[in-house]
């Protein structure tokens, strides 16, 4: 059984069809990396999949539960989801209090709640900024919050929408290694985002265009394919098209292209 | 047609009375040479805070602005004959996501908007619109959409259309590309670039990309916890050992570069060798 599955899945706004009879099925411990232009529908698959937005037609299941009115705050105990923008994304007034703003929400009880505080802090390397306010933390710094709070209620999904987009280069590296570190310990991860380089940690990347799946694969298969990435207008990461031309010119070989993907993946 | 900033410190004052100190004396120049300027630094290390000094929207807390031979200090801005305007049309700032300030009901007055505030009459006005919508590349087809219809590349391009239509000396562009796909991104730093080459304006644009950096810029500003550490060419900043200091990246055409010199064991650099030079490189030494 998927862990989250799609099933052809529409979603209108008043001026514009976002996500059009969309199929989709993500397994648990999977990294799967949705990519696609702006406008063409990577926010709004998040947002369904949450339940902040209802499709006007088609089903979402979670872990074969499906996604109802009635079953959504269940549901979405099972989905923490970071946004782009670090900044709107906090209410507590320490980094502490914002971690224990979703537990109270849980009704947690307090000494698990504390212990929890504790050990997600902790993954996330923010131990010692617990006390700190989250607008003095830099960019990096208030992801990791954000993601330890969403990790303190134990999803069993964690998405990423666009979240290292706004990041400087150490911000964004920082993300990129908390993401890695989920992975590791099997969390079942959704990353949205129009940067190929994170795209390239994923063990399978979904290529969406006007609200539809134009190509799904592993990152070999679709990150090297120039037709898909021009359609969905993306570019070719520098490496990989090094990797393209060599093999064009007949001058490949097994051993440069694992040697030039190990290398693309340290970008 | 140039902005000197000499022994410039802003401060900024929190409700408690506290201080933060943005940027911290810094010398600058820039205008003369007509160049693509790119300024890059941490997030919090004072870049917005030093652009929004080029055209008076902050005054220094000590040191001196000149921006077309204008003195802006503590001093000079309290003189009732201090005028901001004519600064203004001499440097223009796109803010980050300058597509949430539209406001006008069509796109051709939307953009006819700074002009018009310049003092010109409506028809010159709409006719310096249509001048910097064309280009942006935004046809007629555009001139009566409401702006709020549009994609997000082409809001930006809007509102870019809005600084341009008053003809500064002077873009600055702060994260200009924020929020593009790759796509979106190329298109509008191509934009900037080919109205550069020719307009001559000088374009300081504020990134953290530093393959942006690599394509697109001459001369690079290096700010570091509130301080101007690096002014001065990219090629001669990718060699600097501080890079990781600044907490810069290189680009990945020269990590690539680096990479492939590594791979087949060659002493020379590879520096601004494109992939089909790789390529090239590769047949001739390629074997592994």
């Amino acid at each position: 059984m998927p862990f989250i599955e799609l099933k052809n899945v529409s979603f209108k706004y008043p001026s514009k069809q976002a996500i059009e009879q969309l199929s989709l099925s993500i397994e648990k411990g999977e990294w799967v990396a949705v990519v696609g232009p702006n406008g063409s529908g990577k926010s709004t698959l998040a947002k369904l999949i949450i339940g902040l937005l209802t499709p006007q037609s088609g089903e979402i299941f979670v872990e074969g539960e499906k996604l109802t009115p009635e079953s959504v705050n269940e549901v979405r105990q099972k989905i923490g989801i970071i946004f782009q923008n670090p900044d709107n994304q906090f209410v507590g007034v320490t980094v502490r209090d914002d971690i224990a703003f979703g537990l109270e929400n849980l009704q947690v009880p307090y000494q698990e709640m504390l212990t929890r505080i504790d050990t997600y802090a902790a993954q996330m390397k923010m131990t010692e900024f617990l006390d700190k306010e989250p607008s003095n933390l830099s960019g990096g710094q208030k992801q990791r919050v954000a993601i330890a709070g969403a990790l303190a209620m134990q999803p069993e999904v964690m998405i990423f929408d666009e979240a290292t987009s706004m990041l400087d280069p150490k911000g964004r590296l920082e993300t990129l290694q908390a993401m890695r570190e989920l992975r590791a310990q099997k969390t079942t991860l959704l990353t949205i985002t129009h940067d190929l380089k994170e795209a390239l940690q994923a063990d399978r990347v979904v290529v969406l265009n006007e609200g539809q799946v134009l190509a799904t694969g592993t990152p070999r298969e679709i990150l090297t394919n120039i037709d898909i990435l021009t359609e969905a207008k993306l570019a070719l990461i520098e490496p990989l098209e090094l990797l393209n031309k060599m093999e064009e010119a007949g001058i490949s070989s097994q051993e440069w292209e694992a040697k030039l993907w190990q290398f693309a993946l340290t970008l | 047609m140039a902005i000197r900033l000499d022994a410039v410190s802003h401060r900024y004052t929190s409700m408690d009375g506290s201080f933060f100190q943005a940027i911290t004396d810094i010398h600058l120049e820039l205008g003369q040479q007509k160049e693509m300027i790119a300024l890059v630094g941490e997030t919090g290390s004072g870049k917005s805070t030093l652009v929004q000094h080029f055209n008076a929207l902050l005054t220094p807390s000590s040191g001196t602005v000149e921006v077309m031979g204008i003195k802006i200090n503590q001093e000079t801005v309290k003189a009732k004959s201090f005028k901001k305007t004519p600064i203004r049309q001499h440097v223009g700032l796109v803010f980050q996501f300058p597509e949430y300030q539209l406001f006008e009901e069509t796109v051709l007055k939307d953009v006819s908007f700074g002009p018009k505030n310049l003092g010109l009459k409506e028809n010159e006005a709409i006719l310096k619109a249509k001048e910097a919508l064309f280009q942006v590349g935004l046809n007629e087809t555009y001139f009566e959409r409401s702006p709020f219809q549009l994609s997000g590349g082409e809001k930006k391009r809007v509102s870019i259309a809005g600084i341009l239509a008053m003809e500064p000396d002077i873009l600055i562009l702060d994260e200009p590309t924020s929020g593009l796909d790759p796509a979106g991104q190329k298109a509008l730093m191509d934009l900037f670039l080919s109205i550069h080459q020719k307009t001559k304006t000088t374009m300081v644009f504020i990134t953290h990309d530093m393959n942006v950096v690599y394509r697109y810029a001459k001369r690079i500003l290096v700010m570091h916890q509130s301080k101007l550490v690096y002014d001065g060419t990219p090629q001669e900043l990718y060699q600097m050992p501080e890079l990781r200091t600044w907490n810069l990246d290189l680009p990945d055409s020269l990590k690539l570069q680096t990479f492939i010199a590594q791979t087949l064991q060659l002493k020379e650099s590879l520096l601004e060798s494109s992939v089909d030079d790789l390529i090239t490189l590769i047949k001739e030494e390629g074997r592994l």
